[in-house]
């Protein structure tokens, strides 16, 4: 019977949904994490009857056809990067982005990496740098000697110096934008790389048209909304339990005709 | 008597495909835009020969067709730039190989071209065609007549159409095609950040196919029936002696 697999088809698709549900639930409290999203199609149809084909020799059409399908199937599952809360932490070197833009990180391998999560920290030699140590582009040096360390929204990192009563301006960060963020390959870490679906990184200054703020001494938080995934967990869950349903009925008819030959 | 076996099986028949449609439902039920189907059935009415006139037809069950109900499922936001659903009747067009195909799962994206997709990579149209995002723009809004404009102004707009229902087939990948001509749609809006979810109803799917389970146990109760009918006819005429 067909419904077998196109249920075991359903139960698949539902594993990998749960799977996507666990995977945000258990980053609910990372620093910059966009929760993801399993995306679905229906697969194949199998027209027994044609639609608009004609019943009789007086032009009589049959208007719908019969068309069985087979299940369903994994077409993506891909990034929501809608804005986390914010968070104060009043670690200087914790930024968040408030809007659009991604902060780039220079990897070891020489690529550039995009994050959102601004938990940043300065290395032996005054970079800044993120929590694995990788240097912050374009590369901002903190002299020695400095008493306090101020980044503006526009992004502008402003070093005061011991003894001095002006700031001196030691960097500019700037941010990357995506046509598709969705698009983004996920690295671990809360780091991306881009690819041919997330079009090329445009750099812009914080603050310019289409490029988010960005805030010094906060933390933005996960987008995982706890309520939004328990449900949609309970919903994954149910429809798996619907899909095992069905394989038991198909089963019960199977066995309803192998009984008809008792005798 | 052979009649009662056949009405039996063609019963039997209609209710396993009706049970086919029942179970893709069910595994459609997180499918963005998909629409649920129901079968048709139909009375099939062969003439036979009888004694008595009321006796002279009997009627077998045939399943004539499969409707779509094509009405909106609930809307899911998801805050993502290149997701749009459709509201009000209308679907995107999308080009693939085979030619033009309609779609309302509105879970885009952009390829290695910039252009603006669907999950499976095939264009979605707009008046002009197929849809580029100049590069050194990121910032991409669509509006609710179907306007894609960016943060240098408008690229071009969705074309939005309607296609008569019942020419409608489903090809799978939540793609349908059609041999009539579509027209433009005129009571649609697009919506940006959200995708339309499936329009299945789990509890009635449910009960269709306890409904259908109950069903398909007592026609094979009727061809039991049947079964033992002849059996007791042959035993009996066996036992006459002359």
């Amino acid at each position: 019977m067909r419904s077998l697999t196109i249920a075991s088809s359903g139960m698949l698709a539902q594993q990998l949904n749960v799977d996507v549900i666990s995977n945000n639930i258990a980053n609910m409290n990372t620093t910059g994490f966009k929760r993801q999203r399993a995306e679905f199609q229906d697969m194949l149809y199998q027209t027994l009857e044609r639609m608009g084909v004609s019943s009789s020799d007086q032009n009589t059409l049959i208007p719908t056809g019969i068309q069985v399908g087979s299940g369903v199937r994994t077409a993506s599952v891909y990034r929501i990067m809608g804005q986390g809360n914010v968070q104060p932490t009043e670690n200087p070197y914790d930024l968040a982005v408030e809007g659009r833009g991604f902060f780039r990180v220079r990897m070891p391998t020489g690529e550039t990496a995009y994050t959102r999560s601004g938990a940043f920290a300065l290395n032996a030699g005054g970079e800044l740098v993120t929590a694995d140590g990788y240097a912050v582009e374009p590369g901002i040096t903190i002299p020695d000697g400095t008493v306090l360390v101020t980044v503006n929204p526009q992004g502008q990192v402003l070093a005061r110096l011991a003894g001095q009563t002006t700031d001196t301006n030691v960097g500019q960060l700037d941010l990357a934008a995506f046509a598709n963020e969705a698009g983004l390959d996920a690295q671990g870490s809360n780091l991306f790389l881009a690819t041919a679906a997330s079009g090329a990184a445009q750099t812009g200054t914080p603050g310019s048209t289409g490029f988010g703020a960005v805030r010094q001494g906060y933390l933005e938080l996960s987008n995982v909304n706890a309520v939004q995934e328990i449900t949609s967990l309970i919903t994954a869950q149910r429809a798996y339990e619907m899909n095992s349903k069905v394989i038991t009925v198909s089963d019960e008819m199977l066995q309803m005709t192998a009984r008809l030959s008792r005798s | 008597m052979d009649n009662s076996l056949l009405v039996g099986l063609t019963a039997q028949m209609t209710l396993r495909r009706n049970m086919e449609i029942i179970s893709n439902n069910i595994a459609n039920v997180s499918t963005s835009g998909f629409k649920r189907e129901a079968p048709v059935f139909e009375q099939l009415l062969v003439p036979v020969e009888a004694a008595d006139a009321s006796l002279r037809e009997v009627s077998f069950v045939r399943d004539w067709g499969v409707v779509r109900d094509m009405s909106a499922g609930a809307m899911l936001q998801t805050g993502s730039q290149l997701d749009v659903s459709v509201q009000g009747e209308g679907f995107l067009v999308v080009r693939t190989e085979a030619g033009e195909r309609f779609t309302r799962d509105g879970h885009l994206k952009l390829d290695a071209q910039r252009r603006i997709v669907t999950a499976d990579g095939h264009p979605v149209l707009s008046d002009g065609g197929e849809v580029t995002i100049p590069p050194g723009e990121s910032d991409v809004s669509i509006a609710a007549d179907g306007t894609i404009s960016t943060q240098l102004g408008a690229i071009g707009k969705f074309r939005v159409v309607t296609v008569p229902s019942h020419t409608l087939r489903k090809e799978g990948s939540n793609l349908y095609a059609s041999d009539a001509p579509p027209s433009p749609a005129t009571g649609a809006r697009i919506v940006q950040g959200a995708i339309e979810r499936s329009n299945v109803e789990p509890v009635v799917e449910m009960t269709k196919m306890i409904e259908v389970m109950r069903a398909y146990q007592s026609s094979t109760e009727i061809l039991n029936a049947t079964d033992d009918l002849i059996r007791k006819a042959m035993q009996r005429l066996g036992e006459v002696k002359v």
